[in-house]
């Protein structure tokens, strides 16, 4: 009974108030897409290259998709990465994954250059 | 007996102004929660706990008046990003990001800025007054607000929600909002709803997550639906203008700020479990709705940032009421505070109220003086963050990026869970879609919130009467709650259909 009823209210407000957004943006869509995507993956990798790589080079590689110049890129990925470094772990000591591996040194070792 | 509650607190005030280790104390609480509170996932609640550990080995006025500076402090900072870039900093900040972002829409984030901090002052220094006039003879109130009364409380401020921009679709997304908050374990018996075996999902979807899913994941993907460069209008501001709101606006703010925000946001921050998050929005429906102009409302007006932050911080000062008084946590962050306060051995209750010096004074004192700290402090991060702001919006994929790492990580902290990044990437694209199609956002964030407290108030009604649906509505205050929601619904209609039928009416 509640889903007819909510199925019900949906037809009407659709009947009644059917609204077509403007279509979108050439390449809007495509971006729209790959930022979720890249969301998705970021949260995965997270886990397994630790928060100092996975912000590196998935922030370097997102920028170069939306057309942003390769050194530009990896600066700010690099500026990102420091920035999750310091804030995090080094001022408001909450721990961050370090990853796996030869990931967990590398993010060992920038841990341990501010003291952490 | 008045002359000793004002010698009390005069002698309470020389003794926190004098002493360098409180004021010291003060002020660096506040620089931290104001740098957290802006910080989005680093919630008012986290900053409070993660500071408790540092507090231990001061003594407890200087404790408590730190862990008060660092909570009030970081209820302010959330403001700057939900202003700046949609992302509420702390969930008491929801409600700010409507009206605020579109004035940064409209190139007067400045402006916004200044009216988050004025009116988040003006709310923390009427409340933290409140706080210190009658803490001693409301505390005794407080406990009369039973779960029925608490349930009228949330239906007056659902009720309002069909009000809202949208008619039935602002209802449906609601209706939203309450079916994401369904979703984890049962609060009463533990039974797994609308989980499908994910174990992940036991838990529920985390506030933070759902919020930064709702506000700021969905705003990254507007920014990049359209081309990659916004026009940027540059704001100048003389000092005067940082720092105070035009007289005209204070003037016409003045009835919904006094007479509905600050009173609503501290009443509610003084009934133990509500919190601020809710006074925040329950001011700002009630607000909108009495205004009347609620058609303007969430398009970047100044009251809808005026309005929220004076009644959140309001709030932040009214939980201490019942915290210092009764011993009952008026919210989350107070809950820590009354654990440092066991820690170091007092156990709270009237009896620190009750003589000069006593510790129930002082700590109302330094949670006064915070709020003034804070003025004279916000006006260098305001200049910081409206220059970041600025450079952020010359270049949109830049800003997009700054706000999936903000949400990612904002999101990540809370539980160490990937589950409630990808529940924010899914919120963030139904919201998206959805605000496409003209359904507001605003909404679902709000029956998020209310979804829950609703929830547990109307099952313990439940349980305390042994099943009689008639505890509702049994109490004076629960029957006067009631009157006044259906009186605020219908007359402001019955007034507009009389005007417009008086208009209509053929002149002689």
């Amino acid at each position: 009974m509640l889903l007819a009823c909510t199925s019900s209210i949906i037809y009407r407000v659709i009947k009644k108030n059917y609204y077509r957004p403007a279509p979108l943006e050439k390449g809007g869509l495509s971006r729209i897409i790959v930022t979720a995507f890249f969301i998705m993956v970021y949260g995965v990798t997270l886990e397994y290259l630790g928060f100092f790589i996975s912000t590196l080079v998935l922030s370097s590689t997102y920028l170069r998709f939306l057309k942003v110049d390769v050194l530009r890129s990896v600066l700010v990925g690099f500026i990102f990465a420091m920035l999750a470094l310091l804030m995090f772990p080094v001022l408001l000591l909450i721990p961050l994954p370090r990853g796996y591996g030869v990931f967990h040194d590398i993010t060992t070792y920038m841990l341990a250059l501010f003291g952490r | 007996m008045l002359e000793q509650h004002l010698a009390n607190i005069g002698y309470a005030f020389i003794n926190v102004l004098t002493s360098p280790l409180d004021m010291g104390m003060l002020i660096l609480a506040c620089f931290i929660g104001l740098i957290a509170g802006a910080a989005p996932g680093i919630t008012s609640v986290a900053i409070t706990a993660i500071l408790l550990p540092f507090t231990l080995w001061l003594p407890p006025q200087t404790a408590i008046i730190a862990l008060m500076a660092a909570y009030a402090s970081a209820v302010y900072g959330g403001s700057v990003t939900a202003v700046l870039f949609r992302i509420p900093g702390s969930t008491e900040n929801i409600m700010t990001a409507l009206d605020g972002y579109e004035l940064t829409k409209k190139g007067k984030s400045g402006y916004a800025l200044m009216l988050s901090r004025f009116y988040s002052f003006l709310g923390g220094l009427v409340g933290g007054a409140i706080g210190l006039f009658f803490t001693p003879v409301l505390a005794d109130v407080a406990v009369m607000f039973g779960p029925a009364e608490m349930f009228a409380l949330v239906v007056m401020a659902i009720s309002f929600l069909a009000t809202f921009e949208g008619g039935v679709k602002a209802l449906i997304s609601a209706l939203i909002g309450f079916f994401l908050a369904t979703i984890g374990s049962d609060p009463t018996t533990g039974i797994p709803r609308y989980t499908f075996g994910i174990t992940a999902l036991g838990g529920g979807f985390d506030l933070v997550a759902v919020l930064l899913g709702i506000f700021a994941m969905s705003e990254a993907l507007r920014l990049l639906e359209g081309e990659l460069k916004m026009e940027v209008i540059k704001e100048k501001y003389g000092f005067l203008e940082l720092m105070f709101p035009d007289r005209k606006f204070f003037i016409k703010s003045a009835p919904l700020v006094f007479g509905i925000a600050i009173p609503i946001g501290w009443l509610i921050g003084f009934l133990p479990g509500v919190g601020a998050t809710t006074a925040a929005v329950v001011s700002y429906i009630m607000a909108r709705r009495l205004s009347g102009y609620p058609e303007k409302w969430g398009t970047g007006i100044p009251e809808g940032v005026a309005v929220p932050e004076s009644a959140n911080n309001a709030a932040a000062m009214g939980t201490l009421v019942p915290t210092l008084a009764l011993g009952i946590p008026g919210g989350a962050a107070t809950a820590i505070i009354l654990g440092a306060l066991l820690i170091h051995g007092v156990i709270p209750g009237a009896w620190i109220f009750t003589y000069r010096g006593s510790l129930g004074y002082t700590v109302l004192v330094g949670a006064f003086l915070s709020n003034i700290i804070l003025y004279l402090m916000a006006p260098i991060v305001i200049y910081m963050f409206l220059k970041l702001g600025e450079f952020l919006r010359r270049n949109i994929p830049l800003l997009a990026l700054t706000i999936i790492f903000f949400t990612v990580f904002g999101t990540y902290v809370i539980r160490n869970s990937i589950v409630d990044i990808f529940a924010t990437v899914f919120i963030g694209i139904a919201t998206y879609i959805l605000t496409r199609y003209k359904f507001p956002a605003a909404p679902m964030a709000i029956g998020f919130v209310l979804g829950p407290i609703a929830e547990k108030y109307f099952r313990r009604s439940l349980d305390i009467s042994l099943g009689n649906p008639l505890v509702y509505i049994a109490s004076p205050i629960s029957q006067f709650i009631y009157i006044a929601t259906a009186m605020m619904i219908v007359l402001p209609t019955l007034y507009t259909k009389l005007k417009e039928r008086s208009n209509k009416a053929p002149r002689p």
